[in-house]
């Protein structure tokens, strides 16, 4: 044990800080201070800027256009874009090109898929969005209903997908299907890479509880994608979807953290401007979020710790999407409880990020609050809902039966 | 940054593991409760030479120059087989000594607490102390009564907060033949409770008042690791009951209700094993930031542990709260273990304050 920061990561964060403050405009506060229309045009120059300092996709090769840097300067490299206020992605789509997709094409995909897709979802010009969802197959994804018959040199598919995250912005769609009609529960499942510019395939936003739409119903019919465009092999669409959503490890775990510790230093000082700062039921609340604040730094810690030691996420990761979802839920309730009154009638933007704290240096009024406040209620849901979670933590670390 | 135990803290838990599932053993455990002085002497003797005592101080003292992880390593196992031994008092007198009392006496008290010799209790009530400590020439002597004090029946020294010339010290007073020893009631069953009658019992006076808040903080810290090992043993025993036990034609540990309680005791397991030892390290290796880590660590382990020592019985249904079942005493010692130091939650207020001055400040200790 060690807590102490090695003198490589030191000296390698002192160089990543120089490089980042090159990116950011005199005055900066952080990405939340930008209007939504200097935020989509900060991004556009934010992808070149990386991709100039060969900061994007970090932990992809550089044949393929990656950094390819180490696991500790990886984690360096997000804790920094986290404490300078830059955002955590260049677009909604990302989480699923650079950290679902890409790292899929890179493990299990073919040479061909690689030199083709992994380019062009560093360039942008290749959107990605996830297809597994359906709406009789959500924490139960084995029941995948939507089908891929081979027809020639094509697949064709026929279903429907729901839950997806952006893709109205999306242009590629990676959709797990029955490929085997007799087939059942996880077998005969296999992943498809499917183009979403054709006929077949139609878009329906969802509109949200906080009155946007990030996520979508996708309706498949007749679609056609090539018969290579199959990640991991036919049939073996169940393997490469676990290994999907085993993806998420250590290296961004800290930067996670330090997010929401920037939202409470937020909280402390909308505690501060709102006159309750002497009231014992507002300290209290505010002394058991620090509590809280410092428990999922020190589970981020430990993340990192295995993350670093080269070890795979096991089950017992649970326990961070657990305890964050919670968390930010508690925290937001007890900001919109500190506002009161002025919380019914939210003024400024909500922000503009559904799946975690508001941009560093947003406005600390009652539009940011309230907007979190209704986000927050997704967050024990997506990603596997906090009772899937419980039961992975019973079922899979405690070994109780299912 | 390497938030893990290394393969030597690992021996050292296994090994203490080893010791204590053969000496503190469920029926040593129901013996010892059943004597007036609640000591396990065979645990605490094969303990200290095994060099536990030792393990924080000192080498020229007959320490083993290790840090407060490793005594937070070991305080977890013997919290994990309710040990009936002094070991975070005596451990805290150790510390409090080697880091601010003088070489002479250093020299006298070190080897004693190192070899096991001298077996200390510590009472650090909230607030300002009362006790008086009167000076004579060479001699300091301390009179007065101290209750309830744990582990007061078998100590032969107490480490206590006391005012000198009205100015806060911390007194080490040997308890010779002239302190009257008054057994009390006792919530856990597993350690003797006792009032402690002084009367001009000699005292050493081994560190001023700059000391205490973090004596307190080591405290809070070392019986945190207690707290995280009764929690631990808690979830073992619910997790091996619920598979075990059939109603329904099902184990209980099927259904969501009982499975998802254990998965809550889990997570209590890992919050509090991770502030703790985050506290143990920080306490260790740097001075800046050690208060408000031991406060979090106390303030998240006493919660984690009540809640999971308490889930343990009702996992168990009505055997759970059977006085021959064990469930009880790991609920017990988890809140004693937490009320030695006061109500943590009053530290929620200080704490609060804190964040909304200092904390608030760029570059605050709070966010180390």
């Amino acid at each position: 044990m060690d807590l102490m920061e090695s003198v490589e990561s030191a000296t390698y964060r002192h160089e990543i800080r120089a490089v980042l403050a090159q990116a950011l405009p005199v005055g900066w506060v952080g990405f939340g201070a930008l209007s939504k229309a200097e935020q989509a045009e900060f991004l556009v120059g934010w992808r070149q800027f990386l991709i100039e300092h060969n900061l994007i996709a970090l932990n992809w090769p550089a044949e393929y256009g990656g950094a390819g840097l180490s696991p500790l300067e990886q984690a360096v490299v997000h804790e920094e874009i986290a404490l300078a206020g830059l955002p955590p992605l260049l677009s909604d789509n990302d989480n699923f090109g650079f950290q679902m997709i890409g790292n899929i094409i890179l493990r299990f995909g073919t040479a061909e898929q690689r030199q083709y897709f992994i380019p062009r979802i560093i360039s942008g010009e290749h959107l990605w969005c996830q297809g597994f969802s359906e709406p009789g197959a959500g924490s139960d994804l084995a029941a995948v209903k939507t089908q891929a018959v081979l027809d020639g040199d094509e697949w064709v598919i026929n279903g429907q997908k729901i839950w997806t995250t952006a893709a109205h912005h999306a242009n590629w769609i990676f959709v797990l299907a029955r490929t085997d009609r007799a087939s059942e529960r996880h077998r005969g499942l296999t992943m498809l890479l499917v183009p979403m510019d054709q006929p077949g395939l139609e878009v329906r936003g969802i509109e949200q509880i906080n009155g946007q739409s990030h996520f979508n119903e996708v309706f498949l019919t007749d679609v056609r994608t090539p018969a290579a465009n199959v990640v991991g092999g036919r049939g073996e669409g169940w393997k490469v979807a676990m290994a999907l959503l085993g993806l998420e490890r250590g290296e961004n775990a800290t930067a996670m953290s330090l997010r929401f510790q920037t939202e409470y230093q937020r909280l402390v000082q909308l505690v501060r401007d709102s006159g309750r700062a002497g009231d014992p039921t507002v300290r209290l609340r505010l002394a058991e979020g620090f509590l809280r604040i410092r428990v999922l730094r020190h589970l981020a810690m430990r993340s990192l710790t295995a993350f670093l030691q080269g070890k795979e996420p096991g089950p017992d990761a649970a326990i961070v999407k657990l305890y964050w979802s919670e968390h930010w839920q508690k925290t937001s309730e007890f900001a919109v409880d500190v506002l009161g009154l002025a919380a019914l009638a939210p003024i400024g933007e909500p922000p503009n990020n559904a799946d975690g704290p508001d941009y560093a240096g947003a406005p600390n009024d009652t539009g940011s609050w309230a907007g979190l406040w209704v986000n927050t209620f997704a967050a024990t849901i997506y990603a596997g809902a906090s009772e899937i979670q419980r039961n992975i933590i019973g079922e899979r670390v405690l070994g109780l039966p299912k | 940054m390497d938030f893990s135990l290394t393969e030597e803290q690992e021996a050292l838990r296994e090994s203490v593991a080893a010791m204590a599932d053969k000496l503190s053993s469920t029926e040593v455990i129901r013996t010892v409760m059943g004597t007036e002085s609640g000591f396990n002497e065979k645990l605490w003797t094969t303990a200290t030479e095994f060099g536990l005592t030792a393990l924080p101080l000192p080498e020229e003292h007959d320490g083993l120059d290790a840090t407060l992880v490793e005594v937070c390593v070991v305080q977890e196992e013997l919290g994990a087989h309710v040990a009936s031994i002094p070991y975070w008092s005596t451990i805290l007198a150790g510390f409090v000594v080697a880091e601010n009392s003088t070489a002479d006496l250093q020299r006298d008290l070190l080897p004693r607490i190192a070899s096991g010799e001298l077996k200390v209790a510590a009472h650090l009530p909230v607030g300002e102390p009362t006790i008086e400590l009167v000076r004579g020439g060479e001699l300091q002597t301390i009179s007065g009564t101290l209750s309830p004090v744990i582990d007061g029946a078998i100590a032969d020294a107490v480490l206590v907060p006391v005012l000198d010339a009205g100015e806060i010290a911390i007194a080490l007073v040997e308890l010779g033949d002239s302190t009257r020893r008054t057994a009390l009631p006792r919530l856990d069953p597993t350690r003797s409770v006792t009032t402690l009658e002084l009367d001009a019992a000699p005292a050493h006076v081994v560190a001023g008042a700059g000391a205490l808040t973090r004596v307190r903080s080591l405290a809070a810290t070392l019986l945190a690791a207690e707290q995280v090992g009764c929690a631990r043993t808690a979830l073992r025993m619910a997790v091996d009951y619920a598979q075990l036990r059939q109603q329904f034609g099902k184990p209980i540990g099927s259904n969501q209700g009982i499975k998802h309680r254990c998965a809550n005791m889990f997570v209590d397991v890992e919050t509090a094993w991770s502030t703790t030892f985050y506290a143990a390290w920080i306490g260790g290796h740097q001075p800046e930031g050690f208060d408000i880590a031991a406060t979090v660590a106390r303030l998240v382990t006493a919660d984690a542990s009540a809640s999971a020592t308490a889930s343990n019985i009702q996992v168990h249904g009505g055997i759970g709260f059977t006085w021959e079942h064990d469930a009880h005493l790991y609920t017990k010692r988890a809140k004693a273990s937490t009320l030695i130091l006061g109500d943590p939650h009053r530290e929620l207020e200080p704490l609060a304050g804190y964040l909304l001055t200092e904390g608030a400040k760029e570059g605050a200790v709070a966010w180390i």
